[in-house]
């Protein structure tokens, strides 16, 4: 594969931010196999998730580059479908 | 110079990559699958203990290898684009086939996490996490099953050199429905497998 210099600048951050998924999926993992539960964690595994879903957004699907109104749907969406998530968990402590 | 080169760097694409057709059926994709997480969420606020003595019996690590496998994928799909765009389509073709045998990884893994359930006497009926679990997993299942054969077409087309450095929106197209896929079981792998 014959890299140029722009090339190069799009592959190297997307294996950043595959490393990055990838150790934030061995957390959750860790999280889950310790059985750890509760509202903080719950808040923390799901901005794991949002921060996760964001990456994939911004960087693999490439709306980074794009321009806000697209991007902010997926946004909109992560907060939403997090937030809710969370609500759901806390009114069943 | 400086201001032209600035106005360059700022400067975003008015649309998002692949064809627009496609990005309407991810964001209808993404609410159907936003719609049956909620529906998880809260019917779990009713039956706390019920999710989570179920919840001990599915499988975190072989979920946690999914996610992983489809992140992996993932990266697979965006280095394809990267080469096509650079006009190297043997390269781009290469790393469709890497996507597409990601798929199968997973859809292989997940084949045998299904069996394992009815093996033990777990079905659809079996309570309401397990009918969340088999129907959310399973239709999941069903899209990256989906996006497998949209990348084979798009492999098949690619080989053929129908995809150019200015002429790629088919590769672009099939890569972004692969993202929702892998976008999607980033939020239920935690919710599903993870959170209690």
């Amino acid at each position: 594969m014959t890299l140029t210099p722009q090339s190069r600048k799009i592959i190297r951050p997307c294996t950043r931010i595959w490393l990055i998924l990838i150790a934030l999926t061995l957390v959750a993992l860790a999280i889950g196999k310790m059985g750890l539960s509760g509202m903080n964690v719950v808040f923390f595994i799901l901005l794991m998730t949002f921060i996760k879903g964001q990456m994939v957004a911004d960087f693999f699907m490439g709306l980074k580059r794009v321009r806000w109104a697209w991007r902010i749907i997926i946004l909109l969406y992560m907060i939403i479908v997090c937030t809710m998530i969370g609500v759901a968990y806390w009114i069943s402590l | 110079m400086s201001a032209t080169i600035n106005q360059e760097v700022i400067e975003k694409e008015p649309l998002p990559p692949g064809d627009l057709a496609i990005w309407i059926f991810i964001f209808a994709e993404l609410a159907v699958f936003g719609v049956l997480f909620l529906v998880y969420a809260f019917a779990r606020s009713n039956n706390v203990e019920l999710f989570n003595s179920s919840q001990e019996l599915v499988d975190r690590t072989s979920g946690a290898i999914n996610t992983i496998v489809l992140i992996t994928s993932s990266l697979f799909a965006v280095r394809s684009v990267t080469a096509i765009r650079d006009g190297d389509a043997k390269s781009c073709g290469h790393w469709l086939l890497a996507t597409i045998g990601m798929g199968g990884v997973l859809v292989i893994i997940k084949i045998f996490e299904f069996q394992a359930k009815f093996d033990a006497g777990i079905g659809l009926s079996t309570n309401l996490f397990f009918t969340f679990y088999l129907s959310m997993t399973a239709f999941h299942f069903m899209h990256v099953i989906l996006g497998m054969i949209i990348l084979a077409a798009v492999y098949l087309k690619a080989r053929r050199g129908g995809y150019s450095a200015t002429e790629h929106t088919g590769v672009e197209t099939g890569v972004s429905y692969w993202h929702m896929v892998d976008l999607v079981w980033i939020i239920l792998f935690p919710l599903v497998y993870i959170i209690r």
